[in-house]
């Protein structure tokens, strides 16, 4: 049928396939879209502005070890606990400088301050200390310098005085500054601020006639310039006579303080707890035996205010359970604190610092003439220790575990103890007998020195 | 009073049959015409012939005041009326001359001359000169004759065209033969009023002057305005006296040679070449100009108040140069000249602007109070930017923009060892803006970070009113153009660029829409147009690349596509110099204009060239590109994808769906770029790092806002626009998607403003250096003084810079940055705080280092050992935690010191003549009205 000339009909629409629907138009701007993100999506992840990883120090082979003896009349006792040939140590003090050829270990007769120095291999793991008997057992440590050092437990007046003795090895004047916390908070004053030393030289400085304070106080030598060794005379008035006993540096603030061996007969005692910090704490004593840690009887939680010293005497409970030997006194602060243990062994005073940390092998100078005990804690881990005895061939192996306190009963005629293992631990020798009793703490071995990673600033543009 | 009519005819067939008619119609006809042929190739002297007789014609081959004085000894009337052959006089002007030259007594008359053929326009009424030797009119060019110039006075001359003299003066003062045609009646007019005649204009007298001489209608022999420059010259040389003169022989050489320089500028080297040889023909002839002397001495001094005021030429300096800043502002204006531009669809809006003050036009506006709001707003949240401000990727100013001119100008810098990296090519601009900031380089960042921004919008703006022009007629495009300024102007502060110190972006973002803008005109069909539009958008792309320099690789890209689809779509097209020559302007322009630190980079390092400015800074991965972030304190991801959508909605609108995909494929180019440079690591002396990507993600930016514009400014058509098309009417839902869109988009800047005034940025005071004021102060002064700067701890490694003063400073950083440390003072460095020894100590000063500084917090391990250095004591310092310690012995002078690039003054040089040169020829055109 042929449509009528002259009709008008709706045009039909014209049906058009979904492709022919897009327009190119619209194909290119939506692969124009969709080009724009993926391109932009590929981009590559930006490379790091600079190179800011941290670069551990390195270490390498010590070349020289100078370790500064406190002053006093007893003989030095050096210890080369990984040496096997004899080698060369020079022992300094105010009379000059003596050679000492050291087979392991020599006991080197000096007055005052003494300085023992060696150089190439002699200089691994070089031990010094002063230990002696008369009239009173005593023992210090022999330190190398450094930039800081905590003193928890000094005295300026009264029955207990203290004074400190700052030792300038270098060829350079040392300046430092003192800080004390006494029971009363901070103690300012400008005798403490910018005390010099000069180049190879000592200062002794009398706490009592700088600040006089009738507590206990922490101290705290932080070196400004150059470096120094530092140690503490303790002295204090018995029934009838003054003892001194020269006080160890104490390990800087931490929550956790450990003093190990502490001795088996110990009356008097009080707990020093220095809180440095901006912010009041408080600190619990334990009492960590060779099976657990154990909480005294009666002994509460002390209060430490913000940036004061706090002495606590130990409860008889507390006494009981150290009675037992081989422990170690944890004081456990909820803030870092620093603290130590002062008391007497048979009317002898002794002080005993919170030892400080070995990572891996440890060793300490052995007090002579007493009956010695070794007393090893690990602070994290369980391990296994060896404990090799200089001046005897005798050897301990055990475990270490944390919490527990292992005591090491050291064989006569050892001089010197080194422990080798793997694990963190703090340690300390006592020794005792009956005019009294003395402690040394065990220190990680310096068989190496640390050399910081030194390169150009990969940010040489920013101020 | 008797006067004859002395017509003078050369070649002037054309205008004779209506100079003779005008001769024939006077009022009051002179006694006497008598024509003089100068030796015509025309028709001229039978015409002459014909209209006067046989009698009255005489032929003289020689010049215009030759051809008087041959005739005038023939001459017996009183007056003499001088007339060209290309002047036509009024019926009554002869009357006129008589009866002004009987009741002023004057000895010289002269009519008013309008232009023939329009016969409206002044062209003179009486003339004078300049101290510059320039003919003054006292007119405004094309000045329409309503009688404004109508009163009778005297003056210094009048045209010869036209000029009744006395004829006893005629015989007296001559007319000089030194001045063929051009000059004469300067001359004669100066030299009748030094001898104390009266020369009067009379305006009711009018002649028609087609000016055949100087509008180069007559042959002269040379170039019009060679001979008008050096017979006006000569004029006022020849006619002063005293000191005079030889104080305008010397103000008309120095002011010729700048006179000529500033043509140069101004693109019209042909004017400029005319008045060199003018001034070699008058001051290099100095024996005609002492006969022209000589000739007038016995003449006395010129009347004072008839030559022009000394200003007046200061005055078309200032016109002129206004002028030309005017052009060059408004592109739209191509052209200078003193007219007013035609007017346009705002015309009356303009009109309006032009009658109201600046206050009333601000306080009545709503767009220009929003403006002046949001002004404020900005400048409120950018406060921090005021005075000295650093942080991000901006380095601290220096003291004085002086520090920037050196690190250009030095070939060497002593900076760290001493290095002779190329300058940051961004240090011009921010050298030159820092000068006229009265040489403060903090002025300078601070107006950097102040008017970018405004700037941004201000472009963005103008160039959404082209588009606007070329969518919709430029009607009712406000409120798009308004969008997209406000949100473009915002992209800085939304992407964290501007509280990043990001500056090289943030100055980007503030040139591109201008660039944009000037790269429109590439698409101009005027040949002329298209080649300034490039040299413009070279310009403006050197400056865009001297602060992002991935821009120029961009834009190689672009035009590289851009000639590729002229090639495939018009290949003829190519054959025309104007349409791929301005293309090839454009990317061509920023290579020649950077040739210092480009070529020194080329021969230093170039991974240099694809460094963004400033400070390193960590890069916007993919993610941020696609949303516009930079990494650090940046707007909301969010704010970027709404943009996204909405410019991906755009592309619904079918009018403008081609526009719209042209900038989805700009994005893409970018984005392709992006992933192809983000894969580049360079290799720094300073360590590894990206190629700067802060461009791409700047235009994919733009891109998306110039999309989402194109498709609001469819739907915002005139109603009656949009109805027309039927395609449009079928649309209805493209509408809504597209208001979706506009919707979406218009929250971005609203809410990213917002976010940035109560966000946190970078910027803040600049921190007190680390070095010690007095070792800082010492370094300064002498380089070789410089202080080892020991950053980190024993544990975690020491890192080390030797500083020479306060520390980096804006410019420096990148300078730096390319610069590898030395190797021997590295190993130095090294063993001091590892193995030190006594000869250690002797060897560090040589490396020009003085003192050592631990800034705050030094690790006591690390002070402690440089303490047990014998020989190294300490040195004093404010902070007791940062200890310093000195050498103990000086460095000596030489320890940095070195040689640059020997070419560097070469290249210098010829950057700063390609500068001259772009500039002048992107610059707006000086329309020859001669």
């Amino acid at each position: 049928m042929t449509r009528s000339e002259g009709r008008r009909v709706a045009a039909r629409p014209t049906r058009r396939t979904p492709l022919r629907a897009v327009s190119p138009l619209a194909l290119i701007g939506g692969g124009a879209v969709l080009a724009t993100v993926l391109t932009l999506l590929g981009v590559a992840d930006p490379a790091p502005v600079a190179d800011e990883t941290a670069t551990p120090p390195v270490s390498t082979a010590l070349e020289r070890a100078v370790v500064i003896c406190p002053p006093a009349a007893t003989p030095v006792t050096v210890a080369r606990p990984l040496g096997d040939r004899p080698a060369p140590v020079e022992v300094s003090s105010a009379r000059g400088t003596e050679t000492v050829e050291v087979d392991g270990h020599a006991s080197v007769p000096a007055r005052g301050v003494v300085q023992v120095s060696t150089t190439g291999p002699a200089a691994l793991a070089l031990l010094a200390a002063r230990v002696g008997g008369s009239p009173a057992p005593s023992a210090a440590e022999c330190v190398p310098a450094a930039g800081e050092w905590w003193f928890a437990g000094v005295g300026a007046g009264g029955a207990h005085t203290s004074t400190i003795t700052l030792v300038n090895p270098d060829e350079e004047a040392a300046v430092a500054d003192l800080e004390i916390w006494s029971t009363e908070g901070p103690v300012t004053s400008d005798e403490l601020r910018g005390v010099a030393v000069e180049s190879g030289g000592s200062r002794t400085i009398e706490l009592e006639s700088l600040v006089p304070l009738r507590e206990d106080a922490v101290v705290r030598v932080v070196v400004r310039q150059g470096r120094l060794a530092a140690s503490v005379l303790d002295t204090v008035q018995g029934a009838d006579q003054r003892l001194s006993e020269h006080l160890g540096a104490t390990a800087p603030p931490d929550v956790r303080q450990l003093v190990p061996a502490v001795p088996d007969k110990l009356t008097d005692a009080v707990v020093v707890i220095g809180n440095p910090g901006e912010d009041t704490g408080r600190a619990e004593v334990r009492v960590a035996g060779p099976d657990s840690t154990s909480a005294p009887l009666g002994m509460e939680a002390i209060p430490v205010p913000a940036g004061e010293t706090v002495t606590v005497s130990l409860t008889a409970a507390t006494l009981d359970l150290l009675s037992s030997g081989g422990t170690s006194l944890v004081v456990e602060g909820s803030v870092p604190v620093v603290a130590s243990l002062r008391g007497l062994v048979n009317g002898d005073p002794v002080t005993l610092a919170s030892a400080p940390t070995a990572v891996d092998d440890s060793g300490t100078v052995l007090p002579v003439g007493m009956r010695r005990q070794l007393v090893l804690s690990a602070t994290d881990v369980a391990g296994a220790v060896a404990v090799h005895f200089v001046g005897t061939d005798e050897q301990w192996e055990g475990r270490l575990r944390p919490g527990t306190s292992t005591a090491v009963a050291v064989p006569v005629g050892a001089v010197a103890a080194r422990v080798d293992t793997d694990v963190s631990h703090v340690g300390a020798v006592r020794a005792w007998g009956r005019r009294g009793s003395a402690w040394l703490p065990v220190r990680q071995l310096v068989v190496d020195r640390s050399q910081p990673a030194v390169r150009p600033d990969p940010r040489p543009d920013r101020d | 009073m008797t006067v004859t009519a002395l017509l003078v005819s050369h070649d002037g067939a054309r205008w004779l049959p209506a100079v003779l008619s005008g001769l024939r119609d006077q009022q009051q006809p002179a006694a006497r015409v008598v024509a003089v042929d100068t030796g015509s190739a025309d028709a001229s002297t039978e015409m002459l012939v014909e209209a006067l007789g046989l009698d009255q014609v005489r032929q003289h081959r020689g010049s215009f005041p030759s051809a008087v004085a041959h005739v005038l000894p023939e001459i017996d009337t009183e007056w003499v009326w001088l007339l060209h052959d290309d002047v036509s006089p009024a019926p009554g002007a002869l009357a006129e001359l008589l009866r002004v030259a009987e009741e002023r007594g004057a000895d010289v008359v002269g009519p008013k001359i309008r232009e023939w053929p329009s016969l409206r326009r002044l062209l003179e009424v009486g003339v004078t000169v300049s101290a510059t030797a320039h003919r003054e009119t006292g007119l405004e060019r094309g000045e329409y004759d309503q009688g404004q110039h109508d009163s009778v006075r005297e003056v210094l001359a009048v045209n010869t065209a036209g000029m009744l003299v006395r004829r006893t003066v005629l015989e007296t003062l001559g007319l000089d033969e030194e001045f063929p045609v051009i000059g004469t009646d300067l001359d004669f007019g100066w030299r009748a009023a030094r001898a104390g005649l009266r020369t009067v204009v009379a305006p009711d007298a009018v002649v028609f002057h087609a000016e055949a001489a100087r509008s180069g209608q007559r042959d002269l022999g040379a170039r019009p305005h060679r001979v008008e420059r050096e017979a006006q010259m000569l004029v006022v040389l020849a006619n002063s006296t005293g000191w005079r003169a030889r104080w305008r022989w010397l103000r008309l050489l120095i002011g010729g040679l700048l006179r000529a320089l500033g043509l140069l500028l101004a693109r019209d080297p042909r004017a400029a070449a005319d008045e060199i040889a003018a001034l070699g023909a008058v001051h290099g002839r100095p024996g005609r100009l002492r006969r022209a002397r000589a000739r007038r001495r016995d003449l006395g001094p010129t009347p004072d108040g008839l030559l022009a005021p000394w200003w007046l030429p200061a005055r078309h300096g200032l016109d002129f140069v206004s002028d030309v800043v005017s052009a060059a502002l408004t592109q739209r204006r191509e052209t200078v000249d003193r007219r007013r531009p035609t007017p346009g669809p705002d015309a009356a809006d303009e009109d309006l602007d032009d009658d109201s003050g600046l206050l009333v036009r601000l306080v009545t506006s709503p767009w220009a109070l929003g403006t002046a709001l949001l002004l404020v707003v900005f400048w409120w949240g950018a406060r921090d930017a005021i005075g000295p401000v650093a942080g991000g990727a901006l380095a601290q100013a220096p003291d004085g923009v002086g520090r920037w001119w050196q690190l250009l100008g030095e070939g060497w810098h002593q900076l760290g060892q001493g290095t002779d990296a190329p300058a940051p090519a961004y240090l011009l601009p921010l050298a030159v803006l820092g000068t006229v900031l009265f040489g403060s380089a903090t002025a300078a960042v601070s107006a950097l970070m102040l008017l970018a921004v405004p700037l941004a919008g201000w472009g963005a703006w103008r160039f959404a009113r082209h588009l606007a022009t070329a969518f919709q007629g430029g009607l009712s495009a406000r409120w798009p153009a308004a969008w997209a300024a406000l949100t473009y102007a915002s992209l800085p502060l939304l992407s964290g660029a501007w509280g990043q110190g990001r500056f090289g972006v943030v100055v980007s973002t503030a040139l591109l829409p201008w660039l944009a803008t000037s790269a429109l005109g590439l698409l101009s069909p005027s040949g002329d147009r298209r080649w300034r539009a490039g040299w413009r958008s070279g310009v403006i792309l050197a400056l865009v690349t001297a602060f992002t320099p991935g821009a120029w690789l961009v834009a190689v890209l672009i035009v590289g596509t851009a000639l590729l689809g002229v090639a495939l779509v018009a290949r003829r097209s190519l054959a025309t110099p104007s349409v791929w020559g301005p293309l090839v302007a454009v990317v061509g322009v920023p290579p020649v204009l950077l040739l210092p630190g480009a070529l020194g980079m080329l021969r230093h390092d170039l991974g240099g060239l694809l460094l963004d400015a400033g400070l390193r800074m960590p890069a916007p991965d993919g993610v941020d590109m696609l949303v516009g972030r930079f990494p650090g304190p940046a707007a909301p991801a969010w704010l970027g994808v709404l943009l996204l959508v909405a410019a991906v909605l755009a592309l619904v609108p079918q009018r403008s769906r081609v526009a719209v995909t042209a900038c989805w494929l700009l994005a893409a180019v970018n984005g392709g770029f992006a992933l192809l440079v983000s894969r580049i690591r360079i290799e720094l002396p300073s360590g590894e790092v990206g190629a700067g990507l802060s461009f791409s993600v700047l235009m994919v930016q733009a891109a998306l806002v110039t999309s989402v514009l194109l498709a609001l400014l469819t739907l915002t058509r005139e109603p009656a626009a949009r109805t027309r098309e039927p395609a449009a009417r079928t649309r209805e839902p493209a509408v809504l998607v597209g208001a979706a869109a506009g919707l979406a988009a218009a929250v971005v800047p609203v809410v990213g403003l917002v976010w940035w005034l109560g966000a946190d940025d970078l910027l803040d005071d600049p921190t007190p250096s680390l070095v010690p004021a007095y070792m800082a102060q010492a370094a300064t002064e002498d380089p070789a003084r410089g202080v080892l700067v020991v950053r980190g701890a024993h544990d975690t490694g020491l890192q080390w810079v030797v500083r020479r003063g306060d520390g980096p400073r804006l410019g420096e950083a990148e300078i730096l940055s390319l610069t590898a440390p030395d190797a021997e003072l590295t190993a130095d460095v090294r063993a001091l705080f590892t193995a030190p020894t006594p000869e250690l100590l002797d060897t560090l000063p040589q490396h020009g280092i003085e003192h050592v500084v631990l800034p705050a917090p030094a690790d006591p391990e690390v002070v402690a050992g440089l303490d047990a250095i014998s020989g190294l004591t300490r040195a004093s310092t404010s902070d007791r935690e940062t200890p310093a310690w000195r050498l103990p012995s000086d460095a000596p002078r030489d320890a940095v010191s070195g040689d640059g690039p020997a070419l560097l003054p070469w290249l210098i040089g010829l950057q700063v003549v390609a500068l001259l040169v772009v500039l002048v020829l992107c610059g707006p055109t000086r329309r020859e009205t001669r």
